[in-house]
Formats: C-alpha cells, sequence, structure tokens
C-alpha cells in the first residue's frame, strides 16, 4: 500500500517535471520565432484578450484594494493609525495583489479561451494540416498569444495598480474617515518608483506562464470535445499553480535579494 | 508557368528524366508501436511517379498510422519512410520543410482553418512559401477554387460549408502549390454519391493533367476501384495483397475476398445465427 503510493507519487512528480521541461522547449521554440514575428497577429491578440478583458479586471482590483482597507482597518485602528490603510493598501496592490489577481483573472479569461482553441484545432487535425504544410504552428499560434497576452499583462497590471489604490481610497475616504488629501499623500509616498517595474516584470513573466501553459494544454488535447475540455481545465489549474509559485519565487527575489533601490 | 512545371523542365534539363519513373514513396520494414503494442508490422511499399496507389483496409488495420508516417508526424519505431529518395526521419526541421512543400494533403475532415475563410485556407501557403505578389495569389486562389469548383465558397468560413464543400475546399489548398505528390485520407467517406463522383474525378484528372503521384488511404471500395493504378490491402497492421485492381478483385486472401466481396452474412449479438436457425427451424 505504502509502496503503490509512493510510487505513484513518484509517478506524478516525473509527469510535473516532463511537463515543465515541455513546457521549456515550447518556450524556446517560441523564443527562435522572435525573428520572424508580425505585428498584426500579435495586435489582435492584445485585443482579442487584453482590451475585452478590462471591465472585469477593473471590477476584481477595485474590489481587493476595498478587501485590503476594510480588513486592514480594525487593527490600524486599535494603534492609533488608521491613516496608514492607504500605506498598506498601496505597497500590497502594487507589489503583490495587482500583478497577481491580473493573472488569475487572465489564466481564466485569456488560458482557458487557448487551451480550447488550440485543443479544438488540435483534434480537427488543422495543427498536423499547419505542419503538413511546413507552416510553424509555434509561430502561428503560440507566439502571437503569447505577445499578446504578455503585453496585455503589463499594462493590465498598471490600470489594476490603479483600480486597487482607487478602492483603498473609496473605503478610506468614504467609510473610514480618513481626509482625501490625506490619504493620496500617504499613499504617494508609499508607492516606491521601483514597485511599478517590479510588478510589470512579473506581469509579463505571469503573461508567460498563462500562454506557455494554455497552449501545451491545446498542442497535446486528444480524444474529441473530452479532450479539449481536459486540456481546458488542466489549463487553468496549472497556471494559477505556477503562478503563485512563480509570485513566491519573486517576493524572494525582490524583498531579499534585490531589496534595493 | 507553374512551379511544378518549371521543376519538370529543370530535371529534363539536368538529365535527370529517365524511362522509367522515379520511387517518390518508399517504406522499408515499417514498424510502428503504440504503449508496446505494435500496429504495423514491417510494411513494405513503393509509390513511382505519376502513379495513384490506394491502401485499403479494414477500420482499425493501421492505414491511418501508416499515412502519419508517411507524413513524418509519427516518427517509425523501426525501419524508413523515404520521399522523393530521402529519409524523412533523418532530415533536420529546414530539409523537412523543403520535402513539405513538395507534397500536399486532403484531411478525412478536410481539416481547414477554422478562423480563415476558404479563400484565405487557400492563399496561406501560396502567401508563405512563394514570393508572388497579392493581386498574383489572389488570382492563383481563385484558379484552384475553380479548378474544385468552389469559386463562389471564397469568402465562407468552413463554419459555413457542407462537408463535401470543406472537402473540396481541403483539396484546393492541398494543390495551392502544385505539389508533385498528394496524400489523401478518406477523401470520400461520409460524402453522398454525387459528391463522391466528384471527388474521384478530381483525383484522377489531377494525376492525369498534372502527373501528381498519389496515395489515397480509403475503405470505399466502389471510389478505390476507380482511381486505382494499383491497389494494397491492409489487415491488422501487415499488407496482405497488393496489385492491379484486376489482381485485388481476383485475389485468393480469404481476408481480401470478405473485405472486397462483403461477408455473406453477419454475426451479431442481436441476431445471433444460432437463434436465427432456431426461429426458422421453429
Amino acid at each position: 500500500m505504502v509502496f503503490r503510493l509512493i510510487g505513484a507519487m513518484g509517478h506524478r512528480a516525473l509527469v510535473l517535471v516532463e511537463e515543465v521541461g515541455q513546457m521549456g522547449l515550447l518556450a524556446r521554440r517560441t523564443a527562435g520565432q522572435l525573428t520572424r514575428m508580425r505585428s498584426e497577429p500579435v495586435a489582435l491578440q492584445m485585443i482579442r484578450f487584453g482590451i475585452r478583458a478590462i471591465p472585469i479586471v477593473c471590477l476584481v482590483n477595485l474590489f481587493v484594494g476595498m478587501i485590503v482597507a476594510v480588513s486592514m482597518s480594525e487593527i490600524l485602528h486599535s494603534f492609533g493609525a488608521i491613516s496608514r490603510t492607504a500605506q498598506i493598501v498601496a505597497v500590497s496592490v502594487t507589489r503583490e495583489l495587482a500583478p497577481l489577481m491580473t493573472a488569475i483573472v487572465m489564466s481564466g479569461f485569456a488560458g482557458a479561451a487557448i487551451a480550447a482553441e488550440i485543443g479544438t484545432m488540435t483534434v480537427n487535425e488543422e495543427i498536423l494540416a499547419l505542419e503538413a504544410s511546413a507552416l510553424s504552428p509555434v509561430r502561428f499560434l503560440v507566439l502571437p498569444r503569447m505577445l499578446g497576452v504578455c503585453l496585455m499583462m503589463m499594462c493590465l497590471t498598471l490600470v489594476a495598480d490603479v483600480l486597487g489604490m482607487f478602492g483603498g481610497y473609496v473605503v478610506g475616504t468614504a467609510m473610514l474617515e480618513i481626509g482625501s488629501s490625506t490619504y493620496i499623500a500617504i499613499n504617494n509616498e508609499a508607492v516606491k518608483f521601483w514597485d511599478i517595474p517590479k510588478g510589470l516584470v512579473k506581469a509579463f513573466a505571469f503573461g508567460m506562464i498563462i500562454t506557455l501553459v494554455a497552449c501545451r494544454q491545446g498542442l497535446k488535447a486528444a480524444g474529441g470535445a473530452l479532450g479539449v475540455g481536459r486540456a481546458t481545465t488542466n489549463a487553468v489549474v496549472i497556471s494559477i499553480v505556477l503562478i503563485i509559485a512563480a509570485n513566491l519565487c519573486f517576493a524572494i527575489l525582490f524583498n531579499w535579494t534585490l531589496a534595493g533601490p | 508557368m507553374t512551379t511544378r512545371q518549371i521543376r519538370n523542365q529543370e530535371a529534363e534539363q539536368s538529365g535527370t528524366a529517365t524511362t522509367e519513373p522515379e520511387i517518390v514513396v518508399r517504406t522499408r520494414n515499417l514498424i510502428k508501436r503504440f504503449e508496446g503494442r505494435e500496429v504495423l508490422h514491417g510494411i513494405d511499399l513503393s509509390v513511382r511517379r505519376g502513379e495513384t496507389l490506394v491502401v485499403m483496409g479494414a477500420s482499425g488495420c493501421g492505414k491511418s498510422t501508416l499515412l502519419r508516417c508517411l507524413l513524418g508526424a509519427h516518427a517509425p519505431d523501426e525501419g524508413t519512410v523515404e520521399l522523393f529518395g530521402k529519409d524523412i526521419h533523418a532530415l533536420g526541421r529546414r530539409e523537412m520543410d523543403d520535402v513539405r512543400k513538395r507534397f500536399g494533403i486532403l484531411f478525412q475532415s478536410g481539416a481547414l482553418y477554422s478562423s480563415m475563410t476558404v479563400g484565405e485556407n487557400v492563399a496561406l501557403p501560396l502567401k508563405e512559401h512563394t514570393d508572388l505578389s497579392k493581386d498574383m495569389i489572389d488570382l492563383m486562389v481563385k484558379v484552384k477554387l475553380e479548378l474544385v469548383g468552389l469559386r463562389e465558397a471564397e469568402d465562407l468560413l468552413p463554419s459555413q460549408i457542407s462537408g463535401g464543400m470543406a472537402k473540396r475546399a481541403g483539396l484546393a489548398r492541398a494543390i495551392a502549390l502544385d505539389p508533385e505528390l498528394l496524400f489523401y485520407d478518406e477523401p470520400t467517406s461520409g460524402l453522398d454519391p454525387i459528391m463522391t463522383g466528384i471527388i474521384d474525378g478530381l483525383i484522377m484528372d489531377l494525376a492525369r493533367t498534372m502527373n501528381v503521384t498519389s496515395v489515397v488511404v480509403t475503405h470505399d471500395l466502389k471510389s478505390a476501384f476507380r482511381v486505382a493504378d494499383r491497389m494494397v490491402v491492409l489487415n491488422e497492421g501487415r499488407i496482405v495483397a497488393e496489385g492491379m485492381p484486376h489482381e485485388i478483385k481476383g485475389h485468393t486472401d480469404p481476408f481480401v475476398r470478405r473485405f472486397i466481396q462483403g461477408p455473406i452474412e453477419a454475426k451479431t449479438a442481436i441476431f445471433p445465427r444460432s437463434a436465427l436457425e432456431r426461429g426458422t427451424a421453429g
């Protein structure tokens, strides 16, 4: 029984390692196609996955900013430092929450759509048809989606930063009775210049994770509609797990290793 | 002048044209396994230039696997696959792409790119693999669609056309680059007799007028005997018969006879023979 359990865990670990390796290979092949990139398909993907995601990203991050402000208010009130709500919201949103929440929204919004689309193409032999015509699916399908999602992840994270802080501002001024000018002053003081680029680096990396996982799951889909459904579910679940793991790595890197400037 | 005519002219000028047509497709002892299960057991076949070879067999006999090995989509576990004299599984990506530009394939479902119109599907290989101007590509697309009788469907999406039209559009895309070799995967399955006749006619016309070498994988007997110059019959991953259509018709192998003539009586779970006999006796 124990041996069987260890064997099953070992098998799962091997599958995971192989999957990560395959995604690495896909990333390398995608990078190899960068010189043959065309701007039109990338712009198309940016509109498809980025522009349409703006309302949902705004809404989610507005609520996140509000939740942080409400959650922290009680503790800060007990310390007599209620005005510091602005500082906590600003730091947590720009450093962690805006890129993370945007990535989670995009893994459902873009990752699922990409996995379903490429998965359907795979089971309908469209991918085989591309390859048989000496046309690279990586160049035609993976590269534009990856660049489109990565670039839009960065733009959406900037929007999310603003909306998250605005959510905190609404709660701070309307419910916690912090003066508007005080809140804005503390908020501006709390946000360091480097917090924004660090958030954008994370957003770009999360975008890569979302598209690599979704494309890989789509390209290996098999077994008709059931296979496409499985690929879509796997794409969302795996990308969320990897995004959170990557966020931990970034937190260690930015806060301990690259603590300055 | 088409790219194919240019190639033929080059071959004649270089003196490579011979009386005996060259072998375009050849497999030697091709073995393919999936998860330890052997699907193809040492297939040896060859197709000469301009010839139409039909590969027949019951469902699950390994026809599609053989086709995928010929396309380079599945690597053989043993043996070799040669297209135009080159072992395709020993080629690098770029060399393989050069070989791929010389053949076309018609998939069972058509496999049209669903996000593109029929015209864009046909134009894609021309845009990517030739230096033709946009006007010339548009003209070529119209010519290819006219050839398959789909001129009016140029601006339609694959979801807006019927199965038969999708197959014809797939054929127009397959011949976009004037290939020397065409693979057909079940070209007439699911089609009505009129559409089957049209597709068969197209296969024969392409072979006759453009000297295209064809490999047709099918289990549609009527269509197979109509288009074939030579036939092979597969059973459980082995070639059990090979020859001209009249030779296959008169073949003595029990499986081939059963496959061609159809089983005299079907044994089904619903009406087992013993039950039927009992019913008759009673």
